[in-house]
């Protein structure tokens, strides 16, 4: 049998192919068994297959403007009591506000000048008098500003959800934005929530409030000890989380009491600072997500900067404490929109059924087609084959994930794959039919079905990206499998099979054609 | 071997009526399960709410775990057993506005733990937020939509438009009644299931353009008289009308048609039967879509074809 240049380009090509596939696809199916230097990596499985939690937190967005805009008031406050500015009270309201209260009908231009010094985003919107012979003042931050703080707490999020993922020591965690103010946490093989999450999503809001004096209830909230009972406190705080720089776990070597010890930052600092030189003597409490923890004497003003809260920490509170402030407070608070968990039992036997059926589907329709169409039978198993090979390599080089339903795919493409050699051989058989002689019939079979086979992919490509673009998680694979699989059977069929036909003699003995 | 050695005549076309008919009573049929399962049809993608699937070390009875659940103010919970075991049950909650994630899986579980002399295991645990779940609806939607207007366009733009309405309308109908046959066998729509069904409107269309395929080259030829070695076949396609043409390409196809259908009826199938949870709910609703969608073209989409040339010619 001669060989055309044509011809042995294309075996070449075909044989480099398959060669450098199967080096890439080897990993996966010998996982121990292949030296260091080999190249690739098996292909990653997905959460369905391998065990392990996904979870979509929304970062609670409209709380971080409105801490921000605590800590400003709080601030604004104490930068006015310093100059003498008689104000009454200065107090974040509604989504983007501030409330001040000017106890006489001076101050205006102060407050003014301050916020434009400190937050450029807030401008005056309402002047009105106040009943009680001073002025009530309300600014509002611009909508730029807002989304902007918006924006950096989403990123401030992911960045403190993954400190917190990384000191449990996930392997592979996958933590990434989602959309305008999602982050999305992948944890293989972590199928206990339970202690993970609450971890991760701890608020860890850390407020200082000046304990309520006198019978008056105007401004005060009642908030619960942790130690049982309920105290008074001012309705806004003076100090939060965010004005933290770092936290530290101490023990007191004597009475064995387990504290934390904070650092603020600049800011932190002078508002500390000036917080405690205020109010010596008067007793402020430390909350940590709305539990009063402790409620000492303001001794001495502290201009250092630091504090400490003790509070009856058992061991796992302070182990759970440490984590989350060493990573640093969550700017705002995360709600789950979305969970999945799957065990690592269903995930091993999800493997086990899939691929068994897999190769059940793949047993059939091989068993079919060579008894279907003989020998012509046997190029098309031999085609798919290469398909397989080809399309596995592709899912292992683009580092695409494996699920479920993407083994399902995997098979789906075979018994799709078939059907393109079956559309050339139903055509070569017409050809044959219609009484055109075997060479004829195979390159007017190859030749009409040429277009018929792109036209039919394409649409199964297009729903392929299709559902890739509008799929989650398992069904992404399913998607990517199915759409790889297209391509690659697009490529089987006018390639592979072409050349089979033209290099192998596909006849039987009586020059008639085995299809 | 060949299945159809010898040319076939079968009267496809003609016979239209009463399989239009049967398709009409078949959508019927899925368009009243889909309303009567109500809300239950839905799994957590697109209901929202909590599932778990949970299998115990023995045998529990379903009752008691109805009404352990209930006590634990769990009242509205669907529970469900899956096929022959007693140990494996799938339970749906629905989540209200404030539900706590971690607060409900919790109690769910104490609930599991109370049950008297079993041991539980969580296979699987699923939550979807009122704001996510919401979105894969409006997704799973527009998914489908850009489908049906992606293929609209592409078979108007190879043939043309009025046979690329036949097209659809033939995926619409393999669409519902392998929707209203997977709720009929008591598989929640979910993810898999829209996965299924986009995956059926792709490939159920490439029969359809097969098939058109042939009826515009039977066509041509019968146009052009005939091209090289192709007088015969001119010579029968003469004095035939767009019907007769239609059933002519139909059955030339047909083995073709039967066998490419065959292959991924294979796999379906062996993907139903042996794989487990995703995919077997996957390859169901693919199995009854891809049966659907081999008849569908010749029932649904050349039909259309026929009434729609109709009232084109006669206006």
């Amino acid at each position: 049998m001669t060989v055309t240049e044509s011809q042995k380009y294309r075996l070449i090509f075909l044989a480099a192919l398959c060669f450098l596939a199967s080096v890439i696809v080897a990993p996966t199916f010998l996982k121990g068994d292949l030296p260091e230097w080999w190249p690739g990596k098996p292909i990653k499985l997905g959460l369905d297959l391998r065990g392990g939690s996904y979870f979509v937190l929304h970062v609670k967005t409209e709380e971080a403007v409105k801490g921000h805009l605590v800590t400003l008031a709080s601030s604004l406050k104490s930068e006015l009591r310093k100059d003498k500015v008689g104000v009454l009270r200065a107090r974040q309201e509604g989504e983007r506000g501030i409330e001040v209260q000017l106890l006489t009908q001076e101050g205006t231009e102060q407050v003014d000048a301050y916020l434009k010094r400190i937050e450029p985003g807030m401008s005056r919107v309402a002047t009105e008098e106040s009943s009680e012979g001073g002025k009530k003042l309300r600014y509002e931050l611009n909508q730029k500003r807002s989304v902007e703080i918006r924006k950096e707490s989403v990123d401030q999020s992911i960045e403190v959800v993954r400190r917190r993922v990384d000191q449990y020591g996930v392997a592979e965690p996958t933590i990434q934005k989602s959309g305008e103010e999602r982050t999305l946490v992948q944890l293989p093989d972590v199928t206990d929530l339970s202690t993970v999450r609450e971890t991760i999503g701890k608020l860890a809001k850390l407020e200082f409030r000046m304990v309520a004096e006198g019978s008056s209830s105007a401004g005060t909230v009642e908030k619960r000890r942790k130690a049982g009972g309920m105290l008074r406190v001012e309705d806004q705080a003076r100090l939060t989380g965010r004005e933290i720089k770092s936290a530290r776990i101490e023990i007191d070597p004597q009475s064995h009491e387990i504290a934390v010890s904070l650092e603020f930052n600049a800011t932190g600092s002078e508002l500390f600072d000036r917080i405690t030189s205020e109010n010596v003597g008067k007793r402020f409490a430390i909350l940590l997500d709305d539990l009063v923890y402790s409620d000492p004497v303001i001794r001495e003003r502290i201009s250092q900067g630091r504090a400490q809260i003790s509070g009856g920490f058992t061991k796992e509170e302070a182990h759970q404490l440490a984590v989350v402030l060493r990573s640093g407070a969550l700017p705002a608070p995360l709600e789950v929109g979305e969970q999945r968990v799957v065990g690592a039992t269903l995930g091993a036997d999800s493997i086990k059924s899939g691929v068994t059926a897999a190769l059940v589907g793949t047993a059939l329709v091989v068993a079919f087609m060579l008894i279907y169409y003989k020998r012509s039978g046997a190029q098309a198993i031999v085609c798919t084959v290469v398909n397989l090979l080809v399309l596995l390599a592709s899912l292992s080089l683009f580092g695409a994930t494996l699920t479920l339903p993407g083994i399902g795919g995997l098979a789906l493409t075979i018994g799709m794959a078939v059907d393109s050699n079956i559309i050339i051989f139903e055509r070569i058989r017409d050809e044959l039919r219609l009484g055109s002689s075997v060479r004829a019939a195979i390159e007017a079979g190859f030749h009409k079905a040429h277009w018929t086979i792109l036209d039919a992919n394409f649409t199964t490509l297009l729903s392929g990206l299709i559902l890739y673009s509008f799929g989650t998680g398992p069904i992404k694979g399913f998607a990517v499998t199915l759409s790889l699989g297209v391509i690659t059977t697009i490529f089987a069929a006018l390639f592979v099979s072409k050349l089979a036909y033209e290099v192998v003699n596909m006849t039987d003995k009586d020059g008639k054609l085995s299809i | 071997m060949q299945i159809l050695s010898k040319e076939t005549n079968i009267d496809f076309i003609g016979r239209r009526h009463l399989l239009v008919f049967l398709s009409a009573f078949l959508t019927a049929i899925s368009i009243y399960v889909w309303v009567q399962a109500g809300d239950a049809k839905f799994g957590v993608d697109f209901r929202g709410g909590f599932e778990y699937v949970v299998k115990f070390s023995g045998d529990v009875k379903l009752q008691d775990l109805r009404d352990g659940l209930k006590s634990g103010g769990f009242g509205d919970a669907l529970v469900q057993n899956f096929e022959g075991a007693q140990r494996e049950f799938s339970i749906r909650l629905k989540a209200d506005d404030n539900a706590k994630v971690d607060e409900t899986s919790k109690k769910v579980k104490a609930e599991f733990a109370k049950l008297q002399g079993v041991t539980f295991e969580i296979l699987k645990e699923d939550y979807v937020g009122p704001i996510i779940g919401d979105q894969i609806k409006r997704d799973g939607i527009k998914a489908f939509i850009v489908s049906l207007v992606g293929i609209l366009i592409y078979v108007t733009v190879q043939f043309n438009f009025t046979w690329a309405l036949g097209a659809v309308l033939a995926l619409i109908h393999d669409a519902v009644i392998a929707t209203g046959a997977t709720i009929l066998f008591n598989i929640e729509l979910s993810g898999a299931t829209l996965a299924a069904v986009l995956t059926i409107t792709g490939y159920s269309v490439n029969d359809t353009i097969i098939i058109y395929d042939r009826i515009r080259e039977n066509l041509r030829e019968k146009e052009r008289g005939g091209s090289a070695g192709k007088k015969g076949l001119a010579e029968k396609l003469k004095p035939m009308n767009l019907m007769q043409v239609m059933n002519f390409s139909i059955n030339q196809t047909l083995a073709r048609t039967i066998i490419t259908s065959l292959t991924v009826v294979i796999v379906c199938l062996a993907l139903w039967l042996f794989g487990n949870s995703s995919v077997s709910e996957l390859a169901f609703t693919l199995l009854i879509g891809v049966i659907c969608g081999t008849y569908s073209t010749m029932f649904i989409a050349c039909p259309t074809i026929l009434v729609l040339q109709k009232k084109v010619s006669t206006k």
